[in-house]
């Protein structure tokens, strides 16, 4: 069940770096960084992510009405009043999708940060004592094993749909393969020579973390992130699509393609814009996310969760 | 012997695994916030109904005695009761068994050839325009979400197109038609394919960059006789293992296909069980697709070890 997400040749592709210099290891992740504005996947990927996060920010502003706001019939065609016409209520479907990003984003953000501030030290603990790592590994494995989307759903039948429980949930389906990756990239760097003379100085533990152990997985951490976030999307916009997202009548770009799916054949626009607007979002995400593999001579091959 | 041993250390990996699974499962659920009694009965329930219906379902035992009896009544084929309705869980899910077992099995059969074919020709031709046309189109294809190629779909084949249904509802003891099924099934391929193309792509990369190929090579056999003689046979054995990785997917993908076309299957009715609060449903549904998981991911295993000539040996 090893890698998943992503696939090389070697068994140690972080030792490289690893065993730079500090100066030349901030050179690295720069590097890291610049790759993606050069490789051409890179840039289409940054400009959908810039297209949609910027809808989902400032799009509220944008709205010509309230998107909670009962301003007509349902389903009335597009016209100059309203651009997309309206949704199943009557409301203002161009409001409601201008609205509907931000929720999207925020879950998306919070669950992929609240994922790495468990994992990351989990993973580090795993990697440097192996008592920690007979707890922690299994634990990962189970988790693995399970579809997220699955896994988010019993979670919500035993709580009922409460948003934050999405976003544990969310957080808790990316953390497995977090841990893997900081788990084998810490026992690699722990293993270095510099590290064991380290020890033998009697450096703390924490010292060591701080000082090598925390600027060395930074890349292959940095690689990761685009991936959890676009997996973070796509996860949210599913539960939302299910109806387990932001409870009504928040607007919400998957929850408005469940509320108007029984129009879709006949006016399919109040679906469609926001189906296109997650889209771009996971299919940019996932775009940078490979711009950012390439780097390490990797390339993103399955799924993120 | 030690073949035998490899399979029994499999095997009970995987009963650890679903007993791993059925604990978190049942306890999570049972501690979790939340009484199953009172959600099924709504608010409006005096203490004395929500009391009388937790004795009924034996919800008022130890907890330790209801996971023993609800374990033993699974390996029974008894899931217990559905909660609001009070009808078993099996008569809930037997028929929405089935037909998730035709949508699968239908998308497996088309989903195998096809990624095998894209996979092993986009490595064949790594690097050229067909791997590159290949390998944008399935990164993409792989972050969009399949509710989004599902009302695409629904778009173009039954609002402009006007050819194919837009849901496909079958009602009991209705046969399956092919019609209700083009468009779930074709979402459901276009949700998992690019994984497939890709892992398999990258097995059989490995396997061309050998040095038993370049040996075959400097032999002068042809590309052909390379691709098909020596490349594929040593690719089977990851191949099968992807396949078996990719299940968790599949069924994720399923589980939000159904709800897209209304397809009356095990994944739909997991999703209205869980809007309901109907926890035996939710628990019976978790395990299956868990035991699903267990048991492929374990024959997955099983063939792999029985083609490896070296593990066959004993080695």
């Amino acid at each position: 069940m090893d890698d998943l997400d992503v696939v090389g040749g070697v068994a140690d592709p972080y030792g490289e770096a690893a065993a730079l210099p500090t100066s030349r290891r901030s050179a690295r992740a720069q590097a890291v960084a610049l790759s993606v504005v050069r490789s051409p996947t890179g840039v289409i990927g940054l400009i959908l992510i810039s297209i949609t996060v910027g809808i989902a920010i400032f799009g509220p502003l944008f709205a010509p009405y309230n998107p909670t706001a009962v301003v007509g019939t349902p389903f009335e065609p597009p016209s100059s009043a309203h651009l997309l016409g309206t949704d199943f209520l009557g409301r203002d479907a161009l409001s409601r999708v201008l609205a509907g990003g931000l929720t999207v984003l925020v879950v998306a953000l919070l669950s992929t940060m609240l994922a790495y501030l468990v994992a990351v030290p989990a993973g580090m603990l795993a990697g440097l004592r192996r008592r920690a790592d007979l707890v922690v590994t299994p634990i990962a494995d189970l988790v693995l094993s399970f579809p997220s989307i699955v896994f988010v759903l019993v979670l919500l039948a035993a709580t009922g749909p409460v948003l934050w429980v999405v976003v544990v949930g969310i957080a808790i389906s990316h953390m497995p393969r977090i841990t893997r990756i900081v788990r084998s990239a810490t026992a690699d760097i722990v293993a270095l020579e510099y590290i064991e003379a380290a020890v033998a100085r009697g450096e703390s533990a924490w010292s060591i973390v701080r000082r090598d152990v925390l600027p060395n997985i930074a890349t292959p951490l940095l690689t990761d992130v685009g991936l959890r976030f676009t997996f973070s999307v796509l996860l949210y916009s599913s539960l939302a699509y299910l109806g387990l997202g932001r409870p009504p009548p928040a607007a919400d770009w998957g929850g408005i393609i469940n509320e108007n799916q029984l129009a879709l054949t006949y006016r399919p626009l109040v679906c469609v814009v926001p189906a296109i607007l997650i889209a771009l979002m996971a299919v940019g995400g996932s775009l940078i996310a490979d711009a950012l593999a390439r780097t390490i001579g990797r390339s993103v091959v399955g799924r993120a969760g | 012997m030690s073949v035998w041993r490899l399979i029994a250390g499999r095997v009970a990996t995987g009963v650890l695994t679903l007993a791993a699974v059925a604990i978190v499962v049942f306890f999570g659920m049972s501690w979790l916030p939340g009484n199953a009694a009172q959600v099924a009965l709504g608010h409006t329930a005096t203490p004395a109904a929500v009391a009388a219906l937790e004795h009924q379902f034996g919800l008022d035992r130890p907890i330790i005695s209801q996971f023993f009896s609800w374990l033993g009544g699974m390996l029974h084929g008894d899931f217990g009761h559905s909660l609001p309705t009070g009808v078993t869980v099996v008569s809930v899910i037997s028929d929405k068994l089935t037909n998730t077992l035709v949508l699968t099995a239908v998308t497996m059969a088309v989903l195998v050839p096809v990624g095998l074919l894209l996979g092993i020709l986009s490595a064949w031709r790594q690097g050229h325009d067909l791997d590159h046309i290949v390998g944008g189109t399935t990164l993409s294809l792989i972050a969009v979400p399949s509710f989004v190629l599902g009302t695409t779909f629904i778009v173009i084949f039954a609002f402009f197109l006007k050819l194919l249904p837009a849901v496909s509802v079958i009602n009991p003891g209705q046969p399956i038609t092919l019609r209700l099924l083009v468009l779930p099934v074709l979402t459901l391929l276009c949700a998992t394919i690019g994984q497939t193309i890709r892992m398999i792509r990258a097995s059989m990369i490995d396997v061309l960059e050998s040095p038993f190929i370049e040996m075959a090579r400097l032999r002068g056999a042809s590309e052909r006789r390379i691709l098909f003689q020596h490349a594929l046979p040593n690719a089977i054995g990851p191949t099968i293992a992807i396949l078996a990785l990719n299940i968790p997917w599949l069924i994720a993908d399923v589980v939000v296909v159904e709800q897209v076309f209304a397809y009356r299957g095990l994944g739909s009715t997991l999703v209205g069980a869980v809007m309901s609060r109907d926890i035996p449903t939710v628990q019976a549904i978790a395990m299956i697709i868990a035991t699903v998981i267990v048991v492929v991911n374990l024959t997955a295993d099983v063939i792999v070890i029985l083609l490896n000539p070296r593990l066959r040996r004993g080695g």
